[in-house]
């Protein structure tokens, strides 16, 4: 029999998109996740400008995500000039990126990716039996968006970050009045954790390759290898002869792949799985007590690898603040340098790569930018595809909602990937 | 003396005319005002589930993109509002209704009774730009008058 299960357009994700699973006879045919967003031409709009522009340029293609692309431009352009910020600056660097994680991740595991799992079609609706479990995630993410004003100056778009640092370093004092909210937060985020590992997740695992930074100490932000779970181990100026990205029919952003292996998966699970011991103790010790180990190879408990994240940023954030001294000088100076750079971070969804080649008159002749959902398309689909057996048993409601789940478990940003979703399963 | 009242503008001010609500909170703030009156300036409509909570009434400024020319003010009530078919500007965030919807949600019994939104009708931004448009620009004392006119009754 031939069916179709269509998803016109996908709620509880970010940007514009749809989904179609096309099954003949019962088998999977054919699962398209279709992205309609139009491309948004970032890279062709850098060019001829000054590379001090990149980081608010860039900044403009996610609402959600911006200090990611603040970070990756900066470092890109950074490298580029030969220059490496000190301690200092990487610390503020690092608190700033744990605002965003911090925000996004909440925003998802609570008003987005929660309902899947609890049963019910949005927040709001679920606001009305499980208020207090809202009610603490909005005020975790609050937590996560203070942060960002404080350090960029505002929570949506910062405006403080530049090429070499900082326009203005936030005082110590500023800083240490946020540190009764993230106390409280970071003992919310192991409770939300806890909660979490009590869902009932799909049983369902795939071999993935995951993808990440690896720094040689640290959990990755901003700086490591890229490095996988099958060997693959280069600097971020490599990652384009190893990553290709290609064009297909149904999509107008780019699926990446790796050369000669094809799709991954990046983000919260993949970080989790490459970088367990580089997490501080505290966020160790949570997983431990959630039953949540390595590796992981269940997409649908990327909610709790999100979770892990949220504390992990919530510690990291707190102790960089005991330990605060602003930076001098707030930035650094670069020198002009006609050359490439490469910028690679750790964005929410995984990791975003930036490449600038800048003229001795500083401005940008070409510019190459890969956001993670992007890189993340190839594995939603094969997802899909490992799944669409169990979806065409199911009553198609049951069946549209799961597959639906199953995307969402990637908190795809479809805004970025062009730089969104609609779900259509089809049988006949 | 803690708010009775709070006067929330709501957009993102360097999308153009979209930060029309944030012009007019701004307006607001130099002008002397009942007591009880906060002023509040927003990005996110998520952060309405606070702002919402523990006042008698509240009166919210946003841009509205509507069939009619840019410039024209509206004063809407959550109900209206939401027997509109709304197609959000951002699926990154909570659109106004949904934080409404969430704020009356999560505290029934605690959130504003009365919620005003003033509308101002533009077209929708196509650039940044920090600056109002000539139209906008000059229905901003006519909005301001709105909200004063409302506050008082």
């Amino acid at each position: 029999m031939a069916r179709t299960i269509t998803v016109d357009c996908l709620t509880r994700v970010e940007g514009e998109g749809a989904l179609t699973i096309r099954f003949d006879g019962g088998k999977v045919r054919e699962v398209e996740l279709r992205i309609f967003e139009p491309p948004r031409l970032f890279e062709g709009l850098l060019c001829g400008r000054a590379r001090e522009e990149a980081p608010d340029i860039t900044a403009r293609i996610c609402g959600i995500c911006p200090v990611a692309y603040q970070m990756s431009a900066c470092h890109a352009i950074e490298d580029a000039a030969g220059v490496q910020v000190d301690e200092a600056l990487r610390s503020l660097r690092r608190l700033l990126y744990c605002g965003e994680w911090i925000a996004s991740h909440c925003l998802h595991m609570f008003l987005l990716h929660a309902p899947d799992f609890l049963g019910y079609p949005d927040a709001i609706a679920m606001a009305g039996e499980h208020g207090e479990l809202v009610r603490r995630g909005l005020r975790m993410k609050k937590a996560g968006n203070t942060l960002m004003r404080v350090i960029g100056g505002r929570e949506v778009h910062p405006v403080n970050v530049k090429v070499g640092g900082f326009y203005r370093a936030p005082t110590a004092k500023a800083l240490q009045a946020l540190l009764p909210e993230l106390l409280w937060a970071r003992d919310a985020a192991v409770d939300t954790l806890l909660d979490f590992a009590g869902f009932e997740f799909p049983d369902f695992e795939r071999d993935y390759e995951f993808v990440a930074l690896r720094h040689p100490s640290d959990y990755p932000f901003c700086e490591g290898r890229i490095v996988s779970s099958a060997g693959l181990d280069i600097a971020v100026r490599d990652y384009e002869e190893t990553f290709e990205e290609q064009q297909v029919a149904h999509s107008t952003a780019l699926h990446s792949v790796i050369r000669g292996r094809g799709g991954y998966l990046c983000g919260p699970l993949a970080r989790c799985n490459l970088n367990f011991e580089r997490l501080r103790p505290v966020a160790r010790a949570a997983a431990a007590r959630a039953g949540f180990a390595v590796p992981c190879r269940n997409p649908f408990k990327s909610i709790l690898a999100r979770a892990v994240e949220v504390v992990q940023a919530l510690d990291e954030a707190i102790a960089i603040i005991d330990s605060y001294r602003p930076p001098v000088p707030a930035a650094l100076d670069l020198p002009q340098v006609a050359a490439t750079g490469y910028g690679c971070t750790e964005a929410p969804r995984g990791i975003l790569y930036h490449r600038y080649t800048v003229a001795a008159d500083g401005l940008i002749r070409e510019a190459r930018i890969v956001p993670p959902t992007s890189q993340n398309q190839k594995s939603i689909e094969a997802d899909l595809y490992a799944i669409a057996g169990r979806l065409a048993e199911m009553p198609h409601e049951a069946a549209t909602w799961l597959a639906e789940q199953t995307v969402r478990n990637y908190d795809p940003c479809i805004s970025c990937s062009t730089h969104f979703l609609r779900l259509a399963i089809e049988a006949r | 003396m803690s708010a009775t009242v709070r006067v929330i503008g709501i957009g993102q001010p360097s999308a153009g005319d979209d930060g029309v609500g944030i012009a007019v909170a701004h307006a607001l703030r130099t002008l002397r005002l009942p007591a009880g009156v906060e002023i509040h300036e927003i990005v996110d409509p998520a952060s309405l589930v606070e702002l919402l909570d523990g006042i008698r009434r509240a009166i919210l400024i946003d841009a509205v993109v509507g069939d009619c020319a840019p410039g024209r003010l509206l004063c809407l009530t959550p109900e209206a509002l939401a027997g509109e078919r709304l197609t959000p500007l951002s699926s990154h965030a909570t659109s106004v209704v949904q934080g409404i919807q969430l704020a009356r949600t999560l505290a029934p019994g605690s959130v504003a009774a009365t919620i005003r939104l003033v509308g101002v009708t533009i077209e929708p931004p196509v650039s940044y730009t920090p600056h109002l448009s000539p139209a906008i620009r000059a229905a901003l004392p006519q909005a301001v008058a709105l909200v004063r006119r409302l506050l008082d009754t």
